[in-house]
């Protein structure tokens, strides 16, 4: 299933006709998938420089001031895959090595938790997930160093701790501390889409997980497609963010049969102008972006000329975005976001 | 074939309704002026904010602006005032006695010494000052000012106008209005006897009402009053029983004066007054049957004009002032006893005042003496200027220099030179200022006279050629100035060389169906607000019209467009783009049939509903019957136009496509000032304009006036960057036009810098911008913003009844809970804000519950077990009634919630909160002490 879906491409050139300013068409020796519109490119290249160029030696991301850690660093790796460059070859191979080797040797070798918390966890085994059997991790390790897991070993350990976590969680859900009692969707979220992408990637993961966490999501959606945040009921406000969470977890485990993916679908559809609240701008675009595009490929194109236009005005002259969690989770989501249009991801298959 | 420089183009004549489209322009674009800086006022009504810098000599003063690069030379024969900013607290001046002199000069200090021709004086601020006998007009006890309740005035600072003090201004601390019906009042505590002195003045017509004594506006009608009759200026009283009038003087048609002492007893009900110099006038005596001491005074303008001059209240011990032989020297003693004779001198040593009475000499002692009148004996000397302090001091006489912020008058009949730092001083007052007629005139021909408009500027006069004053922006010289002086950098204005039409009023429906079918159109085509109608050739189809943000109308062939703006020829410029944010309307078709478009629909087009806040449409589009479309528009060729609509491509037909106006996002925020568009050209932006382009022709191009020009449309509006100006000729380069030039004596008016965007945005193409949909009341922060629940129309009213089950099976029925204050707050438990507010609602509700203050949670149409559930979660045990079909919510109109209702004991509601935040507890509290303290709702009206 790796590779662009015949769908994708057909989406591609209706939208690039669509769209007045000039497509470039590149030589398919440079990369493998389609044209894109020129300001997606462009936009995106810069946003790429801008995180080739803060990756510490470490391989992770401490500058843009905010959010660091295994998630962080699974949000850039994710930026770095989906341009499109050979992973192993290409431009960016040893930033995306440096980041892998990043985020494994801070796994627990006993738990298999990431650390800081599950949202970091379940953003980092997405990442692996993504990387596992794109990144050729037979030479990854260099030295001695600690923790020299491959991917697939160290996507396996990731898997079973959030299984673990679960099993301890009464809702079916994951909220920030592995041990917690209590859920919330936002966190869910992470960890679901990460457990989903490990499954597609392969690894093995338990129906009944996934069944569990999407009761756990469905008993939070409302019949009108409003998502709640925690606890037993909605939260206090409208948020994008959470529907769609929700819509692209019931897209990805494969249940669009659910009346609650329905709901939250045809909630986000109607409301395709809605711009992000001021708050949480890029993460609510990084899951609008992908619960579009898995739910209704057409509304997903209208979206994305909106995203495209807030995007190229909202970039700074560095390349990066700006945004509550820091220039690094900013860039990241804003530019996962506008992958869309490329699809190099696996999650992005449809 | 010509080139771009030596090609002229004459703009043509417009036909159409020019009145429409140039509202006059007002003061309002000019902004605030700056309430710190001094203000020059001239000969000529003229005025303009600055400083005074340092000169010599007696005939002019140096004033710098900060619009101007260098001062201003202002004759003081042109000088009408220089009013200084005040400060915020005023001082009384100190001193033992107050000295009016010659000249209509007064100062207050003590007197050191008195002798047969000269008299030492020790004033305020000021020092020592000998004193020639000759200009000493009057003195008398002052007492540091105790006795005197108020001197004044100075400004409107604790004054009171009905309906805001719209009507009135103040002017060197006077009170101005010449609005009819204009109403002021201050209450000074005037006790119930008291003495007054006033001076008021008119320009044309007296018509006013001053009445003291006043309490409010109800006891004005029955305080004594001084008014105008017709040909009268009386004294009258009215009370419930008896009424007195008296005539006072004269009432002459146009300028006027009136200066009055009165002496005013509340409690006898009887008023003396008595002229400036001591004549008794009247006495009134109108008793009320509850006699009643109010402490205020009330000044009314009724159709005249009226102002203020001079105010001053005193205490008086309820002894009528003896009648006097006013044009004697004469000396008031404190025992009411008048004696007629000089006072000869002070005697130091012994304390005491030496009189002549009868060839006999007296002696008083200093508390003995009330009032000292000096005979007149000096005619008036030459005095040309006034120094007006804050603390009420006057001194005038000639200009000695100005020097370190300080003005030095040489004052005749005073020995020492009087240094007036303009820091203690209110106004400096040009005593003479020459008459209009008299003011110079300009004779050279080629000269445009004009009134230059600045913010805090008016100056009439005339463009400076550049090549006699070299500058690099544009030079002013002001008739009244002996210097000219270069606008700086930056600064906006505009130069009238011809008013604008007045604006007509608009037809009403009736005049416009009673006219011929040609002129109903014509009246509806304005109503659409298309802009600038453009002549026509005879059936010939019209150019394209480009309409920039500036106001510039550039007609054009072949333009298309596309998402930075418009790719165009035209036969005025060689310029072939403008980018999306010059532009305002295209005009595709000029001609297009107008179609009525009604205020409502025309609103609702521009506005921008919340959903789209973030991505406001970028353009409408009209076609050719007069439908609109909204949205983005991507791209326009020759035969079709693609526009995004709601996030989808449609495409359009260009030939159906009347106009297209650009909306910008800039123009949403109303309150939002416009910024200077363009201008990548160093140097002052300049717009020549014209009202009446049938009769000129606004040139485009740097040399003469050659035939040959194209039959092209006809901007009434000309956009550059001036650079030279020749005799009346200015010229200078357009970044879109090139090379431009225009004739002053031809155009109306002159814009310089952001003033162009300013001017342009009052045109009717300008009107066509999006308006932002208003939040609902719950949407925003705070919920119910700050307002103290007073403003639903359900406050003051009985509470609608209500009898609901509750939740724990109980009936609620609000009847039953008289003397009881009843909290009701609707909610649900998907309304996030209900659930935000209820825990605080809950706690400040328990704060009161041994007052009598219940809480009743009215949910709306929801389940038991939802209910319960989020009881549970919240943690709160509260009464819930059940609203499950919604009627009590309709009957309390709770359409948002939370809804937070305060019912008081007697069954009214008090309070009506839409909306929660964090902060409503807070407000929840303070408004039910307010309740509980019996405070009443305020209605709306009232607010």
């Amino acid at each position: 299933m790796r590779g662009v879906i015949w769908l994708a491409g057909v989406v591609v050139i209706v939208f690039a006709g669509l769209m007045s300013t000039p497509v470039l068409a590149q030589p398919p020796t440079v990369r493998v998938g389609e044209v894109v519109p020129r300001d997606v490119r462009e936009i995106y290249d810069r946003g790429l420089q801008y995180l080739a160029n803060s990756q510490t030696e470490a391989g992770d991301w401490k500058g843009g001031g905010g959010e660091q850690g295994p998630g962080v660093t699974g949000l850039a790796l994710m930026v770095l895959l989906a341009s499109g460059e050979d992973p192993n070859f290409g431009l960016y191979s040893t930033h995306v090595r440096k980041a892998l080797r990043n985020i494994i040797s801070q796994q627990n070798a006993g738990t298999g938790y990431f650390g800081q918390s599950m949202y970091h966890h379940g953003f980092a085994m997405l990442a692996l997930s993504e990387a596992y059997g794109t990144v050729d991790d037979r030479n990854l390790w260099t030295g001695s160093e600690a923790n020299r897991r491959s991917i697939g070993v160290a996507l396996e350990l990731a898997v079973r701790a959030a299984i673990t976590s679960q099993k301890k969680n009464s809702l079916g859900g994951w909220r920030y501390s592995p041990d917690s009692n209590d859920a919330d969707t936002s966190v869910s979220g992470a960890v679901l889409v990460g457990l989903l992408a490990a499954r597609n990637a392969g690894i093995e993961v338990p129906d009944e997980v996934i069944d569990k966490a999407i009761g756990y999501f469905s008993s939070m959606t409302s019949d009108g497609g409003q998502v709640g945040y925690s606890g037993g009921f909605g939260g206090f406000d409208e948020s994008f963010a959470r529907i769609s969470i929700a819509t692209l977890s019931y897209a990805v485990a494969r249940r669009k049969d659910l009346k609650q993916f329905k709901a939250t679908l045809a909630y986000l559809t109607k409301r395709l102008e809605n711009a992000p609240q001021q708050h949480y701008a890029e993460y609510t675009r990084y899951y609008q972006a992908q619960a579009l595009f898995q739910g209704d490929v057409e509304a997903w194109e209208k979206w994305n000329k909106l995203l495209v236009r807030q995007l190229k005005t909202s970039q700074m002259p560095d390349g990066s975005f700006k945004g509550q969690f820091g220039a690094t989770v900013g860039t990241s989501m804003s530019l996962l976001a506008l992958a869309l249009n490329y699809r190099f991801l696996p999650i992005y298959e449809r | 074939m010509l080139t771009m420089n030596t090609r002229i183009r004459a703009w043509a004549p417009l036909l159409a309704a020019f009145w429409m489209l140039f509202p006059t322009v007002a003061d309002s674009a000019e902004g605030p002026v700056d309430a710190n800086a001094a203000v020059i006022h001239l000969a000529n009504v003229d005025h303009v904010t600055g400083r005074l810098l340092d000169s010599t000599g007696d005939s002019q003063l140096i004033w710098q602006s900060p619009a101007f690069a260098t001062p201003f030379e202002f004759p003081v024969s042109y000088l009408n005032a220089v009013h200084f900013p005040a400060p915020a607290k005023l001082d009384q001046a100190g001193g033992d006695y107050c000295f009016e002199l010659a000249g209509g000069d007064i100062v207050f200090g003590s007197l050191v010494e008195l002798q047969p021709n000269e008299a030492v004086l020790d004033i305020t601020g000021i020092g020592v000052l000998h004193v020639d006998r000759t200009i000493l007009r009057r003195m008398y006890r002052w007492k540091g000012g105790t006795e005197v309740l108020y001197f004044g005035p100075s400004g409107l600072t604790g004054w009171h106008a009905s309906g805001g003090t719209k009507g009135w201004q103040e002017e060197a601390g006077q009170l101005v209005s010449s609005q009819d019906g204009a109403v002021i009042r201050r209450d000074f505590g005037i006790p119930p006897q008291a003495r007054f002195e006033f001076e008021l003045s008119w320009k044309n017509k007296a018509d006013f009402e001053l009445a003291i004594g006043v309490g409010d506006a109800k006891s004005a009608l029955r305080a004594f009053r001084f008014a105008v009759w017709d040909d009268k200026i009386i004294a009258t009283r009215e009370t419930e029983s008896v009424m007195d009038v008296a005539e006072l003087q004269k009432n002459e048609p146009g300028v006027g004066r009136i200066h009055l002492q009165a002496f005013l007893d509340q409690q006898k009900g009887r008023l003396l007054v008595f002229s400036s110099s001591g004549q008794p006038l009247a006495d009134l005596s109108a008793a009320s049957l509850k006699p009643q001491a109010f402490g205020g005074i009330q000044l009314t303008n009724k159709t005249g004009d009226i102002r203020l001059e001079r105010l001053s209240i005193s205490r008086w011990n309820g002894e009528a002032p003896r009648a006097v032989e006013s044009d004697k020297a004469r000396i008031h003693v404190t025992d009411g006893s008048i004696v007629y004779g000089p006072l000869k001198s002070y005697d130091a040593i012994e304390g005491k005042f030496v009189i002549e009475e009868n060839g006999i000499e007296r002696r008083l002692a200093p508390d003995q003496l009330q009032d000292v009148f000096f005979s007149e004996r000096v005619a008036n000397s030459e005095r040309t200027l006034s120094a007006v302090f804050l603390n009420d001091q006057r001194l005038s006489g000639g200009l000695l220099k100005v020097e370190n912020n300080a003005v030095w008058l040489k004052c005749p009949g005073i020995r020492e030179p009087i240094r007036a730092p303009t820091e203690s001083m209110r106004t400096l007052l040009g005593l003479n200022p020459q008459k209009t007629e008299d003011l110079p005139k300009e004779s050279d021909p080629t000269l445009r006279r004009g009134r230059l408009e600045l913010l805090g500027a008016v100056l009439q006069g005339h463009l400076v050629d550049s090549t006699t004053v070299p500058s690099k922006t544009l030079t002013w010289k002001p008739a009244l100035s002996n210097s000219p002086s270069s606008l700086e950098v930056g600064v906006s204005g505009r130069i009238i060389y011809r008013d604008p039409p007045q604006e007509k009023p608009q037809p009403t429906a009736a005049e416009v169906r009673a006219m011929p079918v040609q002129k109903q159109a014509r009246i509806r085509a304005a109503a659409e607000s298309t802009g600038n109608p453009v002549a026509t050739a005879k059936g010939k189809q019209k150019k394209p019209i480009l309409h920039l943000r500036s106001g510039d109308m550039i007609p054009c062939d072949q333009a298309t467009i596309d998402e930075s703006g418009v790719t165009f020829s035209s036969p005025i410029t060689d310029s072939t783009f403008i980018r999306n944010d010059q532009l305002k309307v295209l005009e595709l078709i000029p001609d297009t049939t107008p179609v009525e478009i009604t205020k409502q629909k025309k609103e609702r087009l521009l506005m921008l509903p919340r959903m789209q806040r973030d991505n406001p449409p970028t353009q409408l589009i009209r076609s050719i019957d007069g439908d609109y479309l909204k949205g983005r528009l991507i791209s326009m060729d020759e035969q079709q136009i693609h526009m995004e609509i709601r996030l989808e491509t449609k495409t359009l037909h260009r030939d159906r496509v009347a106009r297209i106006i650009w909306l910008h996002a800039d123009e949403i925020d109303a309150t939002a000032k416009p910024s200077a568009s363009g201008g990548e050209i160093a140097g002052t932006r300049v717009q020549a304009l014209t009202d009446n382009p049938q009769q000129v022709t606004l040139s485009k191009s740097t040399t003469g006036d050659q035939p040959g020009q194209k039959s092209v449309t006809n901007p009434n509006r000309l956009t550059f960057v001036a650079q030279q100006l020749d005799g009346a000729i200015l010229s200078g380069r357009s970044e879109l036009l090139g090379a431009c030039r225009v004739d002053l004596r031809q155009i109306d008016r002159l814009l310089i810098g952001v003033a162009i965007e300013e001017d342009a945005a009052s045109l009717a193409f300008h009107q066509w911008k999006l308006r932002a949909a208003t939040d609902p009341v719950a949407a925003r922060e705070g919920g119910s913003d700050g307002g103290e629940g007073q403003e639903s129309a359900l406050v003051g009213k009985a509470a609608p009844e209500i009898e609901l089950d509750m939740l724990d099976g109980s009936k609620f029925r609000l009847s039953a809970r008289q003397d009881k204050i009843v909290i009701l707050d609707f909610w649900a438990s998907w309304c996030g804000p209900c659930l935000q507010v209820m825990p605080q609602i809950d706690k400040v509700v328990h704060e009161f519950a041994d007052q009598g203050v219940e809480l009743v949670a009215i949910n709306l149409e929801e389940k038991d077990d939802r209910i319960k559930a989020a009881l549970e979660r919240l943690k709160l045990e509260m009464p819930v009634a059940l609203d499950r079909d919604g009627r009590v919510a309709e009957k309390y109109g709770a359409t948002a919630i939370p809804q937070t209702v305060i019912i008081d004991r007697t069954g009214k509601v008090a309070r009506l909160f839409v909306g929660g935040g964090a902060r409503f507890g807070d407000q929840l509290r303070t408004a039910i002490e307010a309740v509980l303290s019996g405070k009443p709702e305020t209605p709306e009206s009232d607010k």
